[in-house]
């Protein structure tokens, strides 16, 4: 083995002679020990050992090209080093062989190939940046620039480098520039600078200039240009965003406030104002629950804990706000949660409508549905009594009529005078008949269709009302010495007078007739409250009756129910629609031998 | 010995006067007639007939509107097992009434055997009592 370290330290050059195919001829000790050779027997230089390209430093990867004058690099790879030697091809007169001159240049290749990987990866590194680096000294002429996208350029490198600032850029740039450069080479600072470029009549691209000291060099900074339109109109939508916001904010028809985490009215627009009487200010100073109404605060602090524990968006609830005047306003409210980028609770966002106003509405319109269902029942009342004209006329009507037709018959038929007086008679009988059921009509149908004062509602007093009635009656209490009772608990009714008094004249008409002869009548009048109606009962210790059995027929026409009483019947059909048409219910109790109790409910208006 | 026996039961005494006229002078035809001015009347006489196995009538005419019980709670009694022994006369409603609710409610009762609307004449009558 061929080893001399002393050869080490000194810059060896060796030669040796090789065919035209790369097999070595001879050469000296110098040259194979750059080779790093052993034993030179059959030794191909060309297959041996990597070539790198003179100039770029690249292995030479295809068959080596060799001809006179031809400069490679060798690459010796020993097991402790690498060594990289010139080489320099020399074409003998006879052509069939090269002198080669071995250098070695390991020092210097590798440094150069350390380099060369250097710039390789600031290439890298620049590529992989969307922006223009240029190297600008103090006195602001560019020096350099990198860039991966050299479109960026709005010149060409020419125009600019080697040349001031100043006289590439618009002036309302390079003013702003040139101080700004000055102060990071004394401050050591960064500076940025904004500017917009105007390309064609709508599209301005944005800029951003920033200007870099560089380490250990009080002679040149980098200038860092990025392209900044998107982020510029990013910002402006958010400005624009943001004014919309403050708009539907602060014009809104509907009451919003922005109320923070601990309940405090952080901003608000001028409608919670309106409704509320709090002016901005004054709401800021409150919390939200000290203007609650106490029975809807649990509720609204529980809307407000289920929001900030995600159980929930947003709510839509009804709660009474106090007025600053004192008194409670009904809103719908409707409360939602943001949260920052962290996801933590930051404020609530409560919307307020003022609902007195519905409410109010709301309110009329149940009267209105009351006043429609008074109407409707009234309306039914009718129907029912329309119906019961319809049987009349059928019944009671009709049958006159259709006996005044038989005897007319009867009288053509007969040829006897006596028997024809006998017919005569009848048909006078007949058409009394028919009179008296006209008269009738006439009361049920003018029921029927009551006259407009008869239909006004007034304060009644039950003893006043009692009091006129009794006295009427008198003849008949004394001839049956009747006992009257009283015990009027409501004193008073709205309803119709005329109508009042037509209804306790027939049922006080009706306790006094059907009286037992074995007994004294004794009649109590009584008043009371039941729910929703005053409550009018007229008891008799009377004849009474089999209810199942008349109850269904008792208020109709014509209908008698007592053996021996010339009574026409009319009057408790009459009596039932009178009470219908007061909205009110007529009901009764008796018990043949006991006597009979009647109950005439009035609504309450 | 009479061809029908026949029986109204009507409030009106006028048409119960009328109608005995006109059974009485019908041609051809021997009726022995019997009125009653309400039901609880009739259908006491008729019980204390049965009672007595007396022949039930052949038809009887029933007024719907009558005090104490209308013709209508007649035929609900008459469909009790007490009164049951009517359904062997022939039974018709007689009324002034033109209501069709009137009319229509002699089919909740199929032993009915029609509806006679008043005015009633001889020959209505007749063609009544002797196609029935």
């Amino acid at each position: 083995m061929f080893e001399n370290d002393s050869l080490d330290k000194f810059k060896v050059e060796g030669i040796l002679r090789i065919n035209t195919t790369g097999f070595i001829i001879e050469l000296t000790p110098e040259a194979q020990y750059l080779l790093s050779i052993a034993d030179v027997d059959n030794i191909n230089v060309l297959e041996e050992y990597s070539f790198l390209d003179y100039n770029s430093l690249r292995p030479v990867l295809s068959e080596i090209p060799l001809s006179n004058d031809s400069k490679y690099i060798i690459q010796v790879n020993t097991n402790k080093n690498t060594k990289y030697l010139s080489a320099h091809f020399q074409l003998c007169q006879s052509e069939d062989e090269y002198i080669v001159s071995l250098y070695d240049n390991t020092f210097l290749i590798e440094q150069l190939i350390q380099l060369r990987k250097q710039e390789h990866h600031y290439r890298l590194l620049v590529s992989s940046i969307n922006d223009i680096i240029f190297e600008v000294n103090k006195e602001g002429v560019f020096l350099n620039y990198w860039t991966n996208k050299p479109e960026l350029l709005i010149l060409p490198p020419s125009t600019f480098l080697g040349k001031v600032l100043t006289d590439v850029l618009p002036p309302a740039i390079s003013t702003k520039a040139s101080p700004l450069i000055r102060d990071s080479l004394e401050n050591r600072t960064e500076n940025t600078l904004e500017y917009s470029f105007a390309q064609g009549s709508e599209n301005i691209k944005w800029y951003s200039l920033t200007i870099k000291p560089i380490p250990d060099n009080a002679e040149i900074v980098a200038v860092v240009i990025t392209d900044i339109t998107k982020q510029k109109e990013y910002q402006d939508q958010l400005i624009f965003s943001e004014r919309k916001f403050y708009q539907a904010f602060h014009f809104s028809g509907v009451g919003t406030t922005l109320t923070s985490i601990d309940g405090y009215v952080v901003e608000s627009n001028h409608t919670v104002s309106e409704i509320l009487g709090y002016s901005k200010e004054e709401l800021q100073k409150i919390r939200s629950k000290d203007i609650t109404h106490p029975d809807d605060k649990k509720y609204d602090l529980l809307v407000r804990n289920e929001l900030i524990e995600g159980k929930r968006n947003y709510q839509t609830f009804l709660k009474r706000y106090l007025h600053k005047s004192g008194y409670y306003v009904w809103c719908s409210i409707t409360i939602s949660l943001v949260r920052d980028t962290q996801k933590n609770p930051k404020y609530f966002i409560v919307q307020l409508v003022d609902m007195t106003g519905l409410k109010r509405n709301a309110d009329e319109l149940e009267i209105k549905r009351n006043h429609l269902e008074t109407i409707k029942v009234h309306l039914e009342s009718k129907i029912l009594q329309i119906e019961e004209a319809n049987h009349i006329i059928a019944h009671n009507f009709l049958s006159p009529i259709a006996n005044i037709k038989m005897l007319i018959d009867s009288i053509k038929e007969s040829r006897e005078k006596e028997s024809i007086d006998v017919f005569l008679e009848l048909l006078k009988s007949s058409c009394d008949e028919l009179d008296e059921t006209v008269e009738d009509l006439i009361v049920i149908t003018s029921d029927i269709n009551p006259t407009k004062d008869k239909n006004e509602i007034e304060l009644c007093n039950f003893h006043a009302v009692l009091e006129k009635i009794i006295n009427i009656h008198n003849p008949t209490i004394l001839q049956k010495a009747a006992t009257i009772t009283k015990d009027i608990e409501v004193k008073e009714v709205k309803t119709q007078r005329v109508t009042l008094y037509s209804i306790i004249d027939q049922l006080l008409d009706n306790a006094l007739q059907f009286s037992d002869p074995k007994r004294k009548p004794l009649i109590h009048v009584r008043t009371y409250h039941d729910g929703n109606y005053v409550t009018l009962s007229i008891q008799d210790n009377g004849l009474g009756m089999e209810l199942e059995k008349m109850k269904s027929q008792l208020f109709m026409f014509k209908k008698i129910f007592h053996r021996g009483f010339e009574t026409k019947g009319i009057g408790l059909n009459i009596t039932k629609y009178q009470v219908e048409s007061l909205g009110g219910k007529i009901d009764l109790i008796s018990k043949v031998g006991e006597g009979t109790t009647f109950f005439v409910k009035f609504p309450i208006i | 010995m009479a061809d029908y026996n026949v029986v109204l039961i009507d409030d009106n005494a006028i048409f119960r006067f009328i109608f005995e006229n006109m059974v009485k002078n019908i041609e051809n035809i021997t009726i022995d007639f019997i009125s009653y001015e309400n039901a609880l009347d009739a259908l006491g006489a008729l019980t204390a007939q049965n009672q007595m196995n007396s022949k039930m009538p052949d038809y009887i005419f029933v007024d719907i509107n009558m005090p104490y019980m209308s013709g209508w709670e007649m035929m609900d009694k008459i469909q009790e097992e007490s009164y049951r022994f009517i359904l062997t006369s022939k039974i018709f409603i007689i009324s002034s009434s033109h209501l069709e609710s009137d009319k229509q409610k002699i089919n909740q009762y199929p032993f009915i055997l029609d509806y006679v609307q008043k005015p009633l004449n001889k020959e209505k009558l007749k063609e009544l009592l002797t196609n029935a």
